[in-house]
């Protein structure tokens, strides 16, 4: 059996981010997120790397654009008010199609909002954000297991794909704590980037990192490339973890949600009622595929208003989708989600709408 | 009057370990100086533990939705009118600075200091690691550790076997006092030889209500 | 026939969009003769700003990024950081420097981080055409300021040399003008100073060039110099601040 140490959310990230190959941080403080810059500005320098805090978030992002264009594996981290502050250095990135890993340790919004766990940047992280026709792929990860093999695969869609990449996790990920497996199994798939500019040497002609074009034509040429990029990625990259055979009913919810729906499920057992869950683990790609035969209507859990709810309609089409959230830092709890699910199917378990 | 200090790695139990001590040791207050940690903490258990007749001092702010560590005046009560007291801290050496501001308070008062030990956690994974993790939380507190309360865990997956690894390596190395500690389950099953060093842990510390 | 005159190696052969009798040319030459003169084209990486530079990516023959508006220090220290070994060098003007990017510079400077900043200085937001800049003059007339600025309304102008001088990691500062042949030859010379320091690694440096906008002061390029002068220099006055 393979040696188990205890790590948090927030520490398995980082832990990972250096077995990736991570040897650049730029962040600035924000709860819950604390100990992924907390455990970089430890482990980086022993790992002959830099960990910079800098003087805000937006500099912070802007230094990983640097970071990314020369090259370098980097990684920010930060929690959903720091992250809009990050939403600019996001579009230049996406711009200048350049690799890099972003983490948001949600917390309850809008504004200040407060520091207890949330999901309510789904909007954000999925739909754009910055200004611009761009994507990041976003990962949602539901156990520290997940986070620490995520994080590893991050990198390496960030630079197959040379696009920014999200851990989209909550403040109850980055700060529970569950067994890990202290080998990390997958190795990281280090490639070559001829585009990075790390200085011509006087050898090659030289690279430019940038998104301005003032020629519109060519412009929307860029944007149609990158756009095809994205279909590569929506067509090679969406992962759901679907558990939905002989159910009356089905669960979608990413991150600490589904993980509440589980409990969800057991007590709906109690009472006869066998419930599914849909756990979309790439949240940009939507995992359409995981949707396309589900016959049963669907109650989407989030710890928001309904921002997933959109997706997963699009992705079934033909059956009924209720939703179930708390906000502001409050978390669904199984009882009242069994309390909605019986509501729910008395209101008709009908198959189709 | 006693006091008791809680410290050590972040994610090694201290919160655990503070309230149950709090409970053996019948003390009347626990401290929550945990100016780190947003969630998780003692403060989350207050009801539970004025079941045992033990006060919980925290910031106003402990587990709510901002992050402001304002210590509370109420603490300078219990050195005045010496009171038994835990006071569980934050993780690392980053949670125990705070120990600085009322060192003095300790050392007049007289104090017994656990360091909490998880040999699951990666920063204290041997003895090296905790010997630097001890030095560290000593320099910023300015406070000795008296013991060590090896509490190696990994959660739901622990095993008798890696909890007594732990505490051979731990009473081999020269690091005082080694209690152990942890749920009946696994400490139902400890050899006899180590039953006057048993410190069995009552749960109260929880995540989120069904998170599983 | 013997070649007395040429364009530098570091310089590309690309024409340059800035309006005729604008001083950015001359700043731009003069990088490059630096950097060839030091011998460092092939580790040198540009950062070109958001303003009437915003193409300088074209112009330099080293590999260049291009940054958002004001974050170009952020940037550069993301790529020094990444290599150290490389010679960075930020081209951002007043508005990009001294108004959206101030704290990216003076946060970069206090750093002590290892990079050249080349801060042109022209009173005024040439490529949004013509609005008050940090570092307008009391009294100048812009878009933005049709009535002159005030100290009652917009305040004064910023002086960035005198602000960075005052930080320890700042290890190199001096302000110069593009005005005459005097003070460009000047201004060559401390740019490859700058760059030097840099090589030494002796922390952060930044040389302030002061400039014109003929187009947007409404002024022909003789008169403009002559502005530069009577004006400018007395609010900005030249020379070194920290060496």
């Amino acid at each position: 059996m393979a040696e188990k140490v205890l790590m948090k959310g927030n520490e398995a990230i980082a832990y990972a981010a250096v077995h990736a190959g991570c040897r650049y941080f730029f962040g600035y403080p924000i709860t819950p997120q604390t100990e992924i810059a907390a455990y970089m500005a430890k482990n980086l320098p022993k790992a002959g790397g830099v960990f910079l805090q800098a003087e805000s978030e937006i500099a912070a992002i802007n230094m990983v654009y640097g970071a990314a264009g020369a090259g370098a594996r980097v990684m920010t981290s930060s929690s959903s008010p720091g992250i809009s502050l990050k939403q600019e250095g996001i579009s230049y990135i996406a711009g200048a199609d350049l690799p890099c890993v972003i983490v948001n340790i949600m917390r309850a919004g809008p504004g200040l909002g407060g520091i207890l766990p949330s999901q309510s940047d789904y909007f954000q992280a999925t739909k754009g954000g910055g200004h611009g026709d761009y994507h990041m792929i976003v990962l949602a990860p539901s156990t520290i297991q997940e986070m620490v093999d995520i994080t590893v695969e991050a990198f390496d869609l960030a630079d197959k794909y040379r696009m920014p990449v999200m851990i989209l996790g909550d403040g109850i990920l980055g700060q529970m704590m569950e067994p890990i497996e202290l080998n990390i199994a997958k190795t990281p798939e280090i490639i070559a980037k001829p585009w990075a500019t790390t200085g011509t040497q006087c050898k090659r002609k030289k690279n430019i990192i940038n998104s301005l074009n003032t020629n519109a034509p060519e412009l929307e040429q860029w944007n149609i490339a990158r756009q095809k990029r994205y279909d590569e990625v929506i067509a090679n990259e969406p992962r759901a973890k679907t558990d939905i055979e002989g159910a009356d009913v089905i669960f979608s919810a990413f991150g600490t949600s589904a993980r509440i729906c589980k409990t969800a499920i057991e007590l709906l057992a109690e009472k006869g009622i066998k419930a599914g869950l849909i756990r979309p683990i790439t949240l940009f790609p939507f995992p359409v595929y995981a949707y396309k035969d589900v016959k049963k209507p669907i109650i989407v859990v989030e710890m928001n208003h309904g921002q997933m709810v959109e997706d997963v309609r699009l992705a079934a089409p033909n059956v009924r989708v209720g939703f179930y959230g708390r906000s502001g830092g409050m978390v669904p709890i199984p009882a009242d989600i069994v309390d909605y699910t019986l509501k729910f199917i008395n209101e008709g378990l009908s198959e189709i709408v | 009057m006693k006091l008791f200090i809680v410290i050590g790695h972040y994610g090694s139990g201290k919160s655990e370990i503070a309230a149950n001590l709090a409970i053996r040791e019948k003390c009347s207050v626990l401290v929550d100086l945990d100016i780190v940690n947003p969630y998780f903490r003692t403060s989350d258990v207050r009801g539970e533990l004025a079941e045992f007749g033990i006060k919980v001092v925290a910031s106003e702010y402990a587990g709510s939705n901002i992050d402001i560590p304002a210590l509370p005046p109420q603490i300078n009560a219990v050195f005045d009118q010496k009171e038994d007291a835990v006071f569980d801290v934050g993780g690392d050496d980053d949670g125990a600075v705070v120990l600085g501001r009322f060192a003095d308070r300790f050392l007049e008062s007289g104090y017994d200091m656990l360091m909490a030990v998880n040999m699951k956690r990666p920063s204290t994974a041997s003895i090296e690691r905790i010997i630097e993790m001890r030095g560290a939380i000593e320099r910023a507190s300015g406070l000795k550790v008296t013991r060590i309360i090896n509490n190696t865990n990994l959660l739901g997956e622990t095993t008798l076997t890696d909890l007594l690894a732990a505490q051979k390596m731990l009473e081999a190395a020269d690091l005082g006092e080694v209690e152990i500690a942890g749920f009946s389950e696994i400490l139902d099953r400890l050899p006899r030889e180590l039953a006057a060093r048993k410190f069995e842990l009552k749960k109260f510390i929880k995540y989120e209500n069904g998170i599983v | 026939m013997k070649k007395i005159f040429s364009k530098p190696a570091a310089l590309s052969g690309e024409t340059r969009h800035y309006c005729p009798g604008c001083t950015h040319g001359i700043i731009h030459r003069i990088i490059a003769e630096a950097i060839d003169e030091l011998g460092i084209l092939g580790r040198t990486i540009g950062i070109a700003p958001v303003g009437c530079a915003v193409f300088a990516y074209n112009y330099f023959e080293c590999d260049m990024q291009e940054a958002a508006h004001g974050r170009a220090p952020a940037v550069a220290t993301g790529i020094k950081r990444v290599l150290p070994e490389s010679v960075v060098f930020t081209y951002q003007g007043d508005g990009d420097l001294a108004a959206i990017g101030t704290a990216e510079t003076v946060h970069a400077a206090a750093r002590g981080e290892n990079i050249t900043v080349i801060f042109v200085n022209n009173c005024i937001y040439g490529m949004t055409g013509g609005q008050m800049a940090p570092t307008s003059l009391i009294g100048q007339v812009t878009q933005t300021t049709p009535y002159g600025r005030t100290r009652e309304n917009q305040g004064f102008p910023i002086g960035i040399c005198e602000m960075i001088a005052t930080l320890e990691g700042a290890s190199f500062v001096k302000r110069c003008a593009a005005d005459s042949v005097t003070h460009v030859k000047d201004a060559k010379q401390s740019i490859k100073t700058a760059f030097q320091r840099q090589i030494d690694n002796a922390g952060f440096s930044i040389v302030e060039v002061l400039s014109t906008c003929p187009t947007n002061w409404g002024m022909t390029p003789e008169k403009a110099l002559e502005w530069l002068r009577d004006s400018m220099i007395p609010r900005f006055p030249l020379g070194s601040f920290k060496e």
